[in-house]
């Protein structure tokens, strides 16, 4: 299985070179913690109207990330 | 206005947490909403998919509305899952309601359990925040090396440079002391050094943290 890297710019987790949330090529395969965000009914919602913790980590789009990167 | 949601724990197998959240995100997105043509019972994962195709479905009618086939339970009520992993065998579940806790772990392996109330944004605050891992180490202190070709051994704690995590270690058990920089992950304590052990000047300010969590409390 690729290995999960987070993207140390925005944090999305991913297996790509590229991060596919922000483009970031800055990715770290050490990283503790793990956040997912889930998509509401309306795929387009900011996440950060909706849920405590996507607003207190300013997440604003749906997705797998990490808590903390190094 | 803030969210109105809560935030509820779940316990796991130790070292499941990642595996019980990937179950649980499948179970909230896997699993389409699916709608049917009333004219040819064709499914669509949407009511608009639905219309669409409904405006030249050969076996088209004069009448007819979507038909909702199943309804996703999940989907817009869990809003999203925390694994701290500093807090081993435990995974968060943001929701609308307690309801929906059930609903997403019934089945799901390696859950063990849920922790009943709610957990408080303080507490939940303390994980998405997290703490400089350096923080309440000092000098002098023991620590025990849980990663790399130390692992096991333990060591005494000769710098702390908490902005960067980083500490500088001598082994204990070495014949000879070699210095040396981990990064503050890699390392638990084992032992707080004794007043008179830490040089002077060098002790810390250390409000003793309080790890009373939201489960111990009656
Ligand atoms: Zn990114």
């Amino acid at each position: 299985m690729p290995r999960l890297r987070a993207c140390r710019q925005c944090h999305y987790l991913t297996t790509e070179n590229i991060c596919p949330n922000c483009g970031s090529t800055n990715l770290s395969s050490s990283f503790t913690g793990i956040v997912v965000i889930l998509p509401g009914r309306d795929p387009h919602e900011d996440p950060r109207k909706t849920s405590y913790i996507a607003e207190r980590l300013n997440i604003d789009k749906p997705g797998k990330y990490a808590l903390k990167v190094r | 206005m803030p969210p109105r949601t809560s935030i509820f724990a779940v316990r796991t197998t130790i070292g499941q947490e990642r595996s019980v959240t990937d179950l649980i995100t499948t179970a909230v997105i896997g699993e389409p909403d699916i709608w049917e043509c009333p004219f040819c019972s064709e499914q669509f994962n949407s009511e608009e998919a639905t219309r669409e195709h409904m405006a030249t479905c050969p076996k088209k009618k004069s009448t007819g509305e979507p038909k909702l086939v199943y309804k996703n339970p999940l989907l817009g009520r869990v809003k999203a899952i925390l694994v701290p992993e500093t807090l081993r065998g435990y995974v968060f579940i943001e929701t609308e309601e307690y309801r929906d806790v059930e609903i997403a772990i019934s089945g799901v392996p390696h859950v063990r359990g849920r922790v009943s109330g709610k957990v408080t944004k303080e507490e939940i605050d303390k994980y998405l925040v997290p703490k400089p891992a350096a923080e309440g180490i000092s000098v002098s202190d023991i620590v025990e090396i849980i990663s790399g070709p130390f692992k096991g051994e333990r060591a005494k704690v000769t710098r702390v440079d908490a902005a960067k995590e980083e500490l500088v270690i001598e082994l204990i058990d070495s014949p000879v002391t070699i210095p040396m920089r981990i990064h503050a992950d890699f390392i638990k304590l084992v032992e707080k050094a004794t007043e008179e052990e830490v040089p002077a000047g060098e002790a810390e300010e250390e409000g003793e943290e309080e790890e009373e969590s939201f489960w111990s409390r009656s």
